[in-house]
């Protein structure tokens, strides 16, 4: 059975409809292919940064000087035509950033490491509900390029440190001085990649420290050979239980309890584990333990003297490892930090190519915002004329004067002929007294204005012109004060309650129940005053801040 | 709760120019927009704004501004008759306002001596606040003007504009005769009239969006046009003489529509003064003006001068001054019917 339409006639496509589909899915296929191509080939990031800044320049050349297009109508449609191969070239630079980036990263041995910052991608699922976790390879290329960068800079960071500790560490072995804290040299033993090198720094590390407190050692050993042999206790003298130190070492044998805590704060804390996630292996306090073997097997070697013969030329040895980690560090985050310039430079021609000009113009001539600026110029009373601030303290006077000066009534004795604010009490002023009859003459001039008697007399006669009868009839109260504008609340003499208890309540109660309490608020927030009653808000509103202030005798 | 944080924030390209935005406390915001909700539903119950106020108003903004506008160009264009649109601004409105003003524009315009006249009053008091900059923080005391950041600033301030447009309503009996001349005038061909009547008819001829205020004016004879502008100017300057609020001189700007050659250069050649108080003493100053000629009219004018015998930075001070018409505002209305017929057809 054919299908007919409304009027009888077949139902007819019109293939124009579907236009931009096609042309979506052909354009899909064309980088579909391009990504194929582009993964197939393997370049250096050298090379491929080189090709990168190339293709970008030429583009946003392209791009810039190509001038405004002409729409379907002959008008103006967009700034620039959008071709298929901008939009091709666009994509190819977007995978060879994707290319550069697995590069850089198998250079320095991170590409092994991409399930740990899974994992941190998949705890960021967690967090935002509704979003599934992106992997390493599925983020954004600028949030790949800030991942490894902070992992980068952590790392020189840390070589450095390192190489200022073992030269401190050098030092201090000549001449028999301290040792340094416990945390650096942790540092140093996750740096290095090698196990032997771990090995024996641990062991040199754990001599220095036996040297330091060998009593508790001895006490530790005690504990061992408890524990392991139940009661059959060694004829050495030394090493004798001491119920007194007992509860200093319960968990770890053999390791001091301060170490033990620094190590824990270190494994646990933000810095370190960031540090840790770069790593190939994760590491733990136990891995650690497992890569120097065991801590028996060093307590039994703790008076050997093969490591203090080979001390020196051990140190030398790590210094030139850490030389050539931090030289190679340097150079990849050379190579990121070319990488990011490049990827701007792509943004800004992607950005011209969809026509957002103003996002364009905002990442190119972006301006710094400011602090309130304060105000420069000072009147200097010794010449009588302004000058400018010379210090921070003159500006600041300068700013409390200028604004100070709007802020301030006119120096007059009166502000207005026709109007006189009622004196000020404890909660501010008490009211307006109008009065539209008074007749201003010459001899009020220098009440009103501040140096009145020194003005001209052509000035003095204008002033008082201005004050006729035209304008004092503006000043006159009305006969009968408005209905609509009586004050809607106020209280009963007796009981203390208002005269609309529900006009209270959509007021005090609704409106309160809408206000969330603001993150950084001190002090209480408005959702308290709900859970007064009305009796409570008014006595609150009235006894801290004199609001509604109303008359009892007033009748709406 | 008096205490306010004042954030002085320069103004582009102004040397010594601020705006500053102060920010209240929480709960003085929360009571102070309840009192403006009533406060504004009676005012507008009890119609006391003119029609022209547009500023914070239900229903209203600069859009009804525009129309008016519009309509009052295209008048220009229609009828030959010499028109003036004086421009007027005050200076610092908002913080500059005195307190003895602002409550006397309350009592003035129908506000009873107590409830929000009181509550005003009492929260108008001496105020700390402490203005804050990028070298530090100092104090200072609030005393006049409103906050910029305070929900009934605005509606206090629309009183207070309103004593402008009162001015401007007030009627000499000099006044009442150039009026009573104007008979072919009196009639409904014009879609925006904008001559003062004083028989109880509505008649917009002055609009007002804050601080920027404007009245318009139509007469039939250039001598009636030059006595009325004259009165106006004055009006405008004695109330600034009385309530202190000081005129910006350079942005009230007098416009001319529809007038002679001669009268520019009569125009050009006598400076137009009016009266303003700034800095605690009232001031003379000189209000720049512009002319929209008709080409006809411009050409006339260019003979008179002789304009292309003068001088460059002399040419230049004569630009300044005249515009040609036809009115830049006025091409959108015409393309519009234009295409409206096609589509039509």
């Amino acid at each position: 059975m054919r299908r007919t339409g409304l009027h009888g006639n077949d139902l007819v496509f019109d293939d124009t409809q579907f236009k931009s589909c096609s042309k979506f899915r052909d354009q899909k296929l064309l980088y579909d292919k391009l990504q194929k191509k582009t993964a197939n080939t393997s370049h250096t990031t050298e090379y491929l940064i080189g090709d990168l800044e190339k293709r970008a320049s030429g583009l946003i050349k392209q791009l810039w000087y190509a001038g405004p297009c002409q729409g379907v109508d002959g008008k103006e449609n967009k700034l620039v035509h959008i071709s298929d191969d901008n939009a091709l070239e666009i994509a190819y630079i977007v995978n060879k950033f994707n290319i550069a980036i697995k590069e850089i990263m198998s250079d320095m041995s991170l590409i092994s490491d991409l399930d740990v910052l899974d994992s941190a991608g998949q705890k960021r699922g967690r967090l935002r509900k509704g979003k599934g976790f992106r992997q390493f390879d599925n983020l954004p290329i600028p949030t790949k390029i800030r991942y490894l960068r902070t992992i980068l800079l952590q790392n020189s960071r840390l070589i450095k440190r390192a190489s200022q500790w073992i030269r401190e560490f050098q030092f201090q072995q000549e001449h028999n001085l301290q040792t340094p804290q416990w945390s650096e040299l942790i540092h140093i033993l996750a740096l290095l990649e090698d196990s032997k090198t771990i090995d024996k720094f641990s062991k040199l590390l754990y001599n220095m420290a036996i040297e330091e407190e060998e009593e508790r050692i001895r006490h530790v050993q005690a504990i061992i050979h408890e524990k392991a042999h139940h009661a059959n206790k060694s004829n050495d003298t030394s090493a004798k239980f001491n119920p007194q130190l007992e509860h200093q070492s319960n968990t770890l044998p053999g390791v001091p309890d301060d170490l033990e805590k620094e190590i824990n704060d270190l494994l646990n804390g933000s810095n370190c584990q960031q540090f840790f996630g770069t790593r190939k292996h994760q590491l733990n306090f136990d891995t650690l333990l497992d890569c120097t073997s065991s801590w028996k097997d060093i307590i039994s070697t703790i008076h050997s003297d093969e490591i203090d013969a080979d001390v020196p030329n051990f140190i030398e040895d790590t210094l030139q490892k850490l030389d050539l980690a931090s030289s190679k560090a340097n150079h990849k985050l050379s190579q990121i930090n070319s990488l990011q310039f490049m990827y701007r430079k792509s943004t800004h021609a992607y950005l011209l190519t969809v026509n957002k000009i103003g996002d364009f113009v905002s990442k190119v001539l972006f301006k710094d915002r400011s602090a309130p600026a304060t105000h420069t110029e000072i009147w200097d009373a010794s010449e009588q004329a302004l000058r400018q601030c010379l210090n921070e303290r003159e500006e600041l006077i300068a700013t409390q004067e200028f604004h100070g000066h709007w802020m301030d009534n006119s120096r007059a004795t009166e502000t207005c002929a026709f109007a006189k604010v009622l004196e000020v009490g404890k909660l501010g002023y008490r009211g307006i007294q109008l009065s539209p009859n008074r007749v201003v003459t010459l001899a009020d001039v220098p009440s009103l204005i501040h140096n009145g008697n020194k003005l001209s007399l052509e000035i003095k006669e204008a002033f008082v012109r201005a004050h006729g009868i035209h304008i004092r009839n503006l000043f006159k109260p009305p006969h009968t004060d408005l209905r609509e504008l009586f004050y809607p609340f106020y209280f009963h003499d007796k009981n203390g309650t208002m005269n609309e208890e529900s006009r209270v309540e959509i007021f005090f109660g609704k409106r309160l129940r809408q206000y969330p309490p603001r993150p950084g608020m001190t002090g209480f927030s408005l959702q308290l005053l709900d859970v007064l009653d009305n009796v409570g808000k008014s006595f609150f509103l009235l006894s801290s801040n004199s609001f509604l202030l109303c008359d009892t005798s007033l009748k709406v | 709760m008096k205490k306010i944080s004042r954030f002085p924030i320069p103004k582009t390209g102004k040397a010594n120019e601020y705006r500053p935005i102060s920010l209240c406390h929480d709960l003085y915001c929360f009571l102070n927009g309840i009192i403006t909700t009533y406060s504004s539903a009676g005012i507008e119950k009890a119609n006391i704004l003119h029609v022209g106020i547009t500023a914070f108003r239900k229903g209203k903004g600069c859009h009804s501004l525009v129309t008016v506008e519009q309509s009052f160009r295209e008048d220009c264009l229609e009828g030959n008759y010499p028109t003036v649109q004086l421009d007027e601004d005050e200076e610092k409105f908002f913080d500059r306002v005195p307190v003895a003003i602002l409550l006397a524009a309350m009592r003035v315009n129908g506000f009873p001596n107590q409830g929000y006249l009181e509550f005003k009053a009492s929260a108008m008091g001496a105020k700390e606040v402490e203005i804050v900059t990028c070298k530090g923080v100092t104090y200072a005391k609030f005393i006049c003007g409103l906050e910029q950041g305070n929900p009934d600033s605005p509606t206090v301030a629309n009183l207070v504009i309103k004593f402008k447009h009162d001015v401007w309503d007030i009627v000499s009996e000099e006044i009442k005769k150039i009026f009573l001349r104007q008979k072919s005038l009196d009639n409904e061909k014009y879609a925006f009239n904008s001559i003062d009547k004083f028989d109880g008819r509505v008649i917009i001829c002055k609009i007002g969006y804050c601080d920027d205020n404007s009245k318009f004016i139509r007469v039939e004879n250039e001598e009636d046009l030059m006595l009325l502008v004259h009165h106006y100017l004055q009006m405008a300057g004695d109330l600034s003489m009385t309530t202190k609020i000081g005129r910006k001189g350079s942005k009230c700007v007098i416009q001319f529509f529809n007038i002679s050659a001669h009268l520019t250069l009569q125009l050009a050649q006598c400076t137009s003064i009016a009266w303003s108080f700034k800095h605690d003493s009232p001031i003379k100053e000189t209000v720049p003006f512009l002319v929209h000629l008709e080409p006809a009219e411009l050409d006339k004018l260019k003979t008179m001068i002789h304009y292309d015998t003068l001088s460059f930075e002399e040419q230049t001070k004569w630009d300044d001054i005249i515009q040609s018409a036809p009115h830049r505002h006025l091409g959108l209305l015409g393309t519009l019917s234009g295409d409206t017929s096609a589509l039509i057809t």
